[in-house]
């Protein structure tokens, strides 16, 4: 199945490119998806202090709802699904 | 008087009489209220009776910094300006950062209070613990950047940081702002407070040091303060490199960022014209506040576009959002020149952007014509209508008058029912979070005792998926209500009073014990330790966690008060009613609204977890906690009897 990623600030900086369409095998979690992210984009970068996921503390949106209440890092994503990461920022 | 942090010293200035005195600042007020808005809304109280008129001689300005403010603790150049709004009738309070707060404590004051009204253009100069009013009669008319030049040269001392109005404030427009520098105090229309006033700029000149109670214990709170910036996964690596314009990206992203008047919501997110990537090819330089070390303020340059040459500081997400999101304009010149030419007139990006994306609705639905704004094509899109008309609001020419007071005016000269699509709240325009997908944010919105201000308790655990106090579902109504007070609370004891920066709250470094969740009492006391105890260090008098907790809801519950007084009721507290009506129409959030019912409830809610009654109305036990029990007796005879 093909998913939709849009990846801001390091990840998408290291990626090349800020949205792509990529492959996946079928029922890949979302953190199986994070994981690969890291290894692929991240894998020079030391981890932050205290973050508890692969992606540095990352908001993650499936569809554009927040990752944590769809199912968390065990959410099996679909065919044609949006997965955006944006690094952790401030503001307002 | 404590022994650190503040001067002792206090300038009152009256206008009116031309003349300038130094009074002790009153240490109970410093024990209470801290200083900033603090100072600012119990000067307020005491000084301005209801139904004042907010451009009239009798209203107050009050410029306060806290007691951080200049003391080198980090992030802590702030100021709060506060007085009665004409925009909105309500409480007006707006900060800004920069260098002027911080020159204003080494001239030796805790605070200045501006009353009555000068027969002429006026100048207030402040040097190393003197004042002095002059002639403004030459600089009146010129630009805020004008200003400051010009000034600076009749001083013959370029070493002045300056607070002035352009334009616009001299025009009394009730959307104009204060600018220092090239920040602004930009909201509520305080800079029409000062322009009514004839006082055109204050000039600030100081060499003392703000006294530090406890140097040694200073010095270890800092450093383990700028040791948690270290930290930070967001302060020198996302607000250092590329400010707040990545809150484009995510408010997009989640389907908030308001289009096109709120009308296109989910439609339109220009992410890729407006992001942070955008955004971030135009940087020329930083530009920080004192004794920051983030330096989250950019200046960027367009070297193309429409307006090619277009230089401005920021813009900050809002500016970004008001003047192009809401405008439905895409040409980042157009934006950054739009922005300069905001600060330069001395207007409130916000109210602007909003103003001018309300008066476009309203030509797209026909219910104004190009006969009213002089063959103007008022449409989204249209950057150089935008321009045209961001000048003559600032001049009130023809169009611009009818718009130069905000949106609400604007409705209330228009009619034929174009009120609907005034986005409001209390008069104050909303800014650039569609809150219907932001629950906690939008009670904010609602409740806020200045209208409708983000940064009275921004909600960064739904923006931005914070976890402190707890993490939430930004759909859900339930929590929200405790939710919105905790942010309004911590946001005015811990920013507007001290003073502090605000982005040190949404990023979550202000807080101690992170991974905690929980939002009781006593989680939240642990919370601010280091805090406390780095304004215990600076001012000497023991300050518990749970003291400075208490100075926000002291300060939140004075202001509604005096609201209160001046005629708000619980219907003020409620958001525009299309944001109850229609749902967002596309995107992450389509389909989501706020309703009345909705609303209802959590109102109910909100006014029991600060002590209020269901009226809004704070109760005697409530008002005694606090103590601030006088109130009571105001409340009592101006309404009947409070719970």
């Amino acid at each position: 199945m093909r998913v939709n990623l849009r990846l801001y600030g390091e990840l998408g900086a290291s990626a090349g490119q800020r949205t792509m369409n990529v492959e996946v095998p079928d029922k890949t979690t979302l953190g199986e998806l994070a994981s690969k992210l890291r290894r692929q984009y991240l894998a020079k970068r030391p981890a932050v202090e205290g973050a508890t996921d692969d992606l540095d503390g990352c908001r993650v949106l499936v569809n554009g709802q927040d990752a944590e209440y769809v199912g968390g890092s065990l959410k099996e994503l679909e065919d044609g699904d949006t997965v955006t990461f944006i690094p952790p920022i401030a503001g307002g | 008087m404590p022994s650190g942090g503040y001067s002792g010293r206090s300038l009152w200035v009256d206008l009116s009489k031309s003349r300038v005195g130094i009074e002790a600042t009153d240490p109970e007020m410093a024990r209470l209220f801290l200083g900033g808005a603090g100072f600012g809304v119990k000067l307020l109280y005491d000084l301005v009776p209801p139904g004042t008129d907010p451009l009239g001689p009798d209203n107050v300005l009050v410029f306060a910094p806290g007691p951080l403010t200049g003391s080198g603790s980090p992030c802590s150049s702030r100021i709060a300006v506060t007085g009665r709004s004409p925009l909105t009738g309500a409480v007006g309070m707006a900060t800004s950062g920069g260098y002027f707060p911080a020159e204003l404590k080494f001239a030796g004051f805790d605070m200045v209070v501006i009353q009555g009204q000068a027969r002429e253009p006026t100048t207030l100069v402040i040097s190393d613990g003197s004042a002095h009013l002059r002639s403004a009669t030459k600089l009146w008319g010129t630009s805020t950047m004008d200003c400051q030049e010009f000034l600076k040269e009749e001083l013959r001392d370029h070493n002045y940081r300056v607070a002035c109005i352009g334009q616009a404030g001299e025009q009394q427009s009730r959307i104009a702002g204060i600018v220092n520098e090239r920040r602004a105090m930009g909201r509520k229309g305080m800079g029409a407070v000062m322009g009514a006033k004839r006082l055109k700029a204050i000039a600030v000149r100081g060499h003392s040091k703000v006294p530090i109670a406890d140097a040694k214990a200073f010095a270890s709170e800092r450093h383990a303060l700028l040791e948690r910036f270290k930290k930070s996964p967001t302060l020198y690596s996302g607000m250092g490199k590329f400010g707040t314009s990545t809150v484009v990206d995510m408010t997009c992203e989640l389907g908030i960022f308001p289009a096109k008047n709120y009308s296109a919501t989910g439609k339109f997110a220009p992410v890729d014209e407006i992001g942070s990537d955008a955004q971030g090819r135009d940087i020329l330089r930083r530009n920080p506040c004192q004794a920051c070390p983030v330096a989250c303020s950019q200046v960027r340059l367009a070297r193309s576009g429409a307006f090619p040459g277009s230089l401005t500081e920021g813009p900050e997400f809002e500016s970004s959002w008001a003047l192009s999101g809401s405008t439905g304009v895409t040409d980042r010149s157009a934006l950054y020149l739009a922005d300069r030419l905001c600060d330069d007139y001395g207007l409130d990006t916000i109210s602007v952007g909003a103003t001018i994306a309300f008066a476009m609705e309203l030509f797209e639905r026909g219910i104004i014509s190009a006969t009213e704004t002089e063959g103007l094509e008022v449409r989204f899109g249209n950057h150089a209508v935008m321009i045209e008309l961001i000048h003559r609001m600032a001049h009130r020419i023809g169009f611009g008058a009818i718009l130069a007071d905000g949106a609400l005016e604007a409705a209330r000269q228009i009619g034929r029912g174009s009120g609907y699509y005034a986005m409001h709240v209390k008069g104050l325009e909303l800014p650039g979070y569609d809150v219907r997908g932001a629950k906690a944010h939008g009670l904010n919105y609602s409740t806020a005792y200045v209208g409708a201000d983000h940064n009275r308790g921004y909600a960064s655990q739904e923006i931005f998926g914070g976890k402190i106090p707890v993490s939430v579902d930004r759909f859900a109504l339930e929590g929200k209500a405790e939710l919105c007070k905790w942010n309004q609370v911590m946001k005015t004891a811990l920013c507007d009073c001290p003073t502090f920066c605000a982005f040190l709250l949404s990023d979550g470094v202000a807080f101690l014990s992170p991974t905690e969740a929980g939002i009781s009492d006593e989680l939240s006391e642990r919370r601010v330790v280091n805090l406390a105890s780095l304004i215990t260090a600076v001012t000497g008098p023991e300050l518990s966690p749970g003291d400075l907790i208490d100075v926000g809801e002291r300060v939140n519950t004075l202001a509604r008060s005096y609201n209160l007084l001046n005629g708000f009721t619980r219907e003020h507290d409620y958001l525009p009613a299309r944001l109850t009506e229609e749902t967002i129409p596309d995107g992450p959030s389509k389909g989501h609204l706020t309703s009345r019912e909705d609303q209802d409830w959590l109102l109910d809610q909100y006014y029991k977890v600060y002590g209020y009654d269901l009226r809004g109305v704070p109760t005697k036990a409530t008002l005694r906690r606090l103590q601030i029990e006088q109130v009571a007796d105001d409340l009592s005879k101006a309404l009947s009897s409070p719970g």
